[in-house]
């Protein structure tokens, strides 16, 4: 049986990545202002991480306006939904394992 | 990385989830908005004494409560069975409507879409099945009575507009992720087969002692409980829901 860092996610397990795909999990989209104060990002740095993640195939950007204000909505895959669940569970494995053994 | 990390990072998803919930919650208002249109079926529902039919005479003495919930009738009940048909079918979708408006309103407000669609899609299409199974739109169709046989059935009685809004309350409960909403979604579904194939007003009387105006309160019950339920949980979840 492989040790559970090895189940860990480049792309999902860096921190902002994989609270942005917890909040997109939760529901079904969210705006990028809401990303951005929820998870205490600069613009650049969220654009960076949406990028790695769409990339990866993981979230779908989408951009519109409402009225004549902006907006850019941010969606999870299926793809996406599956890394974040995998990653919990790896993270949820190697908490528990490194308890077992002692710390 | 080790066990403090990873607990850490778990911590964190736990607290930004919890976040984002808060902020897509809001079925405190398909429960208002139900509760006042069951509410507002009250004028249609009352007691007469006798029906006649179109030479005069009698046909039916006493105690008859026009309509039942369950009448989806397109015509020839005298005394409003025809408004409450209409009643229910412009205001159960008009609901649903209503529902969808205020999600997509609030999901602008706040920057975090719900998931509401399961909830209005579902709720739409069992009023559709209801209607499509009335006696009314057999009649309207001039269906063969013995395609209608499911109507003899004896839990037929308890088909109602009331139980598409209470199936609905699953699927919300289910959408929203809500323990709370899927108690409530039980007691409702009680309540609302009960108000159909039962009249409170006997266990007003003979349990109580107290005397309730029937029929209405077999829509006040239902009414009641959508608008209170709907304002707790309003309040429960604060000003963010």
């Amino acid at each position: 049986m492989s040790h559970p860092v090895q189940n860990l996610d480049d792309v999902v397990h860096q921190r902002s990545r994989l609270g942005i795909l917890a909040i997109l999990h939760e529901a079904s989209g969210a705006e990028f202002g809401y990303l951005k104060d929820a998870l205490e990002l600069t613009d650049g740095n969220l654009s960076r991480h949406l990028r790695v993640l769409e990339d990866a195939g993981l979230v779908r950007v989408e951009k519109g306006y409402e009225g004549r204000r902006p907006r850019t909505w941010v969606h999870i895959t299926r793809d996406g939904r599956r890394a974040f669940t995998a990653e919990l569970a790896a993270l949820k494995q190697l908490v528990r394992r490194v308890e077992r053994n002692g710390g | 990385m080790d066990s403090v990390d990873a607990a850490g990072l778990l911590r964190s998803v736990d607290r930004v989830r919890a976040g984002a919930r808060r902020a897509r919650r809001a079925f405190w208002f398909p429960l208002v908005t139900f509760g006042v249109i069951v509410l507002g079926a009250l004028p249609f529902y009352r007691r007469v004494t006798h029906l006649v039919d179109a030479e005069g005479f009698v046909i039916v003495r006493d105690g008859i409560h026009l309509p039942g919930p369950l009448d989806l009738v397109v015509g020839d009940l005298p005394g409003g069975g025809t408004w409450a048909s209409l009643y229910w079918l412009i205001m159960l979708p008009l609901g649903y409507v209503a529902t969808a408006a205020y999600y997509r309103r609030r999901a602008m407000r706040t920057g975090v879409v719900g998931r509401w669609r399961p909830y209005v899609i579902g709720g739409l299409g069992l009023f559709a099945f209801l209607v499509l199974i009335s006696p009314g739109f057999g009649e309207f169709l001039r269906v063969p009575g013995w395609l209608t046989f499911w109507q003899r059935w004896p839990f037929y009685q308890a088909l109602t507009p009331l139980l598409p809004i209470a199936l609905g309350l699953f699927v919300l409960a289910w959408v929203e992720r809500s323990f709370g909403l899927a108690a409530f979604a039980v007691a409702y579904l009680g309540i609302a087969i009960m108000v159909n194939t039962y009249n409170p007003e006997n266990f007003f009387y003979n349990v109580l002692n107290i005397s309730v105006p029937a029929p209405q309160i077999n829509v006040i019950l239902p009414g009641a409980a959508l608008l209170l339920a709907g304002i707790g949980f309003r309040f429960a979840t604060g000003r963010s829901s």
